[in-house]
């Protein structure tokens, strides 16, 4: 769109030479009396920053030349609007009845209005700092403490259709992906040790190696892992959209506390699956350790049985069994803590989702590689 | 109930912020049994910001809102807040996902009152009802279920449950069509009248805003503070000048809106 203008009162001096002069703006004036000159074909470019001399202040006034402006585009109105956007806001009085007629009402709509940017402008504070992430969690953990003391009271506002609801959807729920996972990685921990202990000829220790590993490590870190993926993913994103939804301001109002009632079943619900889905893995971890042994390394299937008997202690399975639980309960807490931190909106919740499931994981593996390190120590 | 024209709540010097920036400052008001206060104003003035400072889910930076309705003064923000006596119904209804419509109101029955289960489905039917939704099916209805505008009545529904002397109505009208704002309008006139509620309303509703409002509360978005407080006819006719701007243009606009819905295709 390009507006033509009534006849300038001064032609520019190549009017008529087929090519257009270059734009230009240049400030004019001194004291409180200002005027900006506009000049040339107005397809592009900025309008310079006012000189130190023109005073942004009440008194201030501002006018314009445009009689040297052949034509002009729309960006003008934006680089017009970048210099005198401050100008107005300090209280500097603008005529605009200088400018080319359509300009006008632009700017009028545009600019801050006089009695506007005289009003008392609004206190701009430092924004308050956000709480540290540790600092969250920490506070999170306390209040995940003092809701289970209120339980333990029986003076709790969880409700038991929500904690069965919930290890109805982490237990069961979970199962044949915690199964298929367990029993491919078992697969694989069984193939690969099969492999390099038939270079000795000691096979039959396959029952060993797979019970061990399984039982004690493997089991629980695929639970883990797979919870955090369907079920972390899941509080974050459920508690999260409540979150936005205004669900849970509407629960404090009520003087329910979201801990209670949101973040309690579901912590309890994986205390009670973590542990149970373990154990499943575990014997689906066996069973495969088992299948491949007698039927790609020719060991007996009794030999194998008896060997894992005998490998298989009491303290590992309840080692590997507290691992479980303590990696459900960490994939509960950050997956509830990200839901109740969330944003309220859409991106904040999908952001919340995928930080429940990173964190999740990274707790899980410093978690793993510390309980290894104190149980070896220990001699457990 | 509260008596009649008893102080209910009491907003005194309330700065409003957000996000490191101040919205308002200097809020100071009382909101008296049985009558109706609007909180108008434009756009991001921070008129659901007060209405979340005065249910106690923000704690202003400086001032205070207390609860005086019954010989005590109770802070909002403090250790005994006045849960109970201020239903909240949200803008977007806030209606408990996990569970149903009827759930949804029977919560506060079981939290606050030793109403055994029958009584409190039919309290809880009955709020419903009175709210405009008495077809029996929204009871057990899943909140994702309902329309836009059923989730919203469901949620007045649920403010009313426990029969709380202070109603605050987060923009309750947006978003509805004309005949369930005009029941609405009707709904809040006979909750004031017949039992004495206290209404605070967040509205942009103009029509609506002269229909019901006692007094209307103008936050203004440019000097940052309340500028009006009194009853909007008399503020549209003898206020200052932004707020008899705000109620004449608003309102023309209104109307003008409602002529070209009249010109046939």
């Amino acid at each position: 769109m390009s507006h033509a203008l009534p006849a300038p009162l001064t032609p520019p001096a190549d009017a008529g030479k087929g090519h257009a002069t270059a734009a230009h703006a240049r400030w004019e004036g001194e004291g409180q009396k200002w005027r900006l000159v506009l000049s040339g074909d107005w397809q592009e470019g900025q309008v310079p920053a006012p000189p130190p001399g023109l005073q942004v202040a009440e008194g201030t006034q501002l006018g314009f030349d445009a009689t040297a402006l052949s034509h002009w585009q729309p960006p003008l109105a934006a680089a017009l609007w970048q210099a005198l956007a401050p100008l107005a806001r300090g209280g500097v009085t603008l005529d605009l009845s200088g400018l080319p007629k359509a300009l006008q009402p632009l700017l009028e709509l545009s600019l801050p209005q006089p009695e506007a940017a005289q009003k008392k402008k609004p206190q701009e504070e430092d924004e308050p700092r956000p709480d540290p992430e540790w600092r969250k969690t920490l506070v999170f953990v306390g209040d995940m403490l003092g809701a289970l003391g209120r339980l333990a009271r029986g003076k709790s506002a969880m409700r038991l259709s929500d904690w069965l609801w919930q290890i109805e959807q982490t237990g069961p729920r979970s199962l044949p992906i915690v199964l298929l996972v367990s029993t491919l990685v078992a697969l694989i921990v069984a193939y690969m040790g099969a492999e390099q202990l038939k270079r000795f000829g000691a096979q039959s220790f396959i029952a060993y190696l797979v019970t061990i590993g399984v039982v004690r490590e493997i089991s629980a870190l695929v639970v883990g892992i797979v919870l955090a993926g369907r079920v972390g993913a899941a509080f974050a994103a459920q508690i999260g959209s409540m979150r936005a939804g205004e669900e849970i301001d509407a629960l404090t109002t009520l003087g329910v506390d979201p801990v209670e009632h949101l973040v309690l079943p579901r912590m309890l619900a994986l205390a009670i699956t973590g542990p149970l889905l373990t154990l499943c893995a575990g014997i689906a971890g066996l069973a495969v350790g088992c299948g491949v042994a007698v039927a790609l390394y020719d060991v007996p299937a009794l030999a194998y049985l008896q060997t894992t008997r005998d490998a298989l202690e009491a303290g590992d399975l309840a080692i590997g069994l507290f691992k479980g639980s303590v990696y459900a309960m960490l994939v509960a807490l950050a997956g509830c803590r990200q839901g109740l931190n969330a944003g309220r909106s859409a991106q904040a919740v999908g952001e919340a989702t995928t930080a429940a499931v990173v964190q999740a994981i990274v707790w899980m593996v410093v978690a793993a590689s510390t309980l290894t390190v104190i149980f070896q120590r220990l001699g457990w | 109930m509260a008596a009649a024209h008893e102080v209910l709540i009491r907003v005194q010097d309330v700065s409003l912020h957000a996000g490191g920036r101040e919205l308002q400052h200097g809020l100071t008001f009382d909101v008296l049994a049985g009558e109706v206060l609007a909180i108008v104003g434009a756009s991001g003035c921070g008129k659901s910001t007060l209405l979340r400072h005065m249910i106690g889910l923000q704690k202003p930076q400086t001032g205070r809102v207390t609860w005086t309705a019954g010989g005590k003064e109770r802070d909002v923000h403090g250790d005994d807040p006045p849960r109970r006596e201020i239903g909240v119904a949200f803008q977007a209804g806030a209606l408990w996902s996990s569970m149903t419509v009827g759930e949804n109101l029977m919560l506060p029955l079981e939290l606050y009152t030793e109403m055994p289960e029958a009584q409190r489905e039919q309290q809880a039917r009955y709020k419903l009802a009175l709210a405009g939704l008495s077809d029996p099916a929204t009871f057990d209805a899943e909140p994702a279920a309902l329309s836009g505008g059923m989730r919203k009545r469901a949620a007045i529904a649920r403010a009313l449950v426990l029969d709380p002397p202070l109603l605050c109505l987060d923009e309750p009208s947006a978003g509805l069509d004309p005949l369930t704002s005009a029941r609405l309008d009707d709904l809040i006139l006979r909750l004031k009248r017949d039992i004495g509620t206290g209404i605070v309303l967040v509205t942009h509703e103009l029509e609506s805003l002269f229909a019901v409002a006692d007094r209307m509360l103008f936050l203004d978005v440019e000097a940052h503070t309340a500028t009006a407080l009194g009853p909007p006819k008399e503020l549209r006719e003898h206020g200052p000048e932004p707020v008899r701007e705000f109620l004449t243009r608003g309102q023309r606009q209104q109307e003008g809106e409602e002529q070209q819905d009249k010109v046939p295709a």
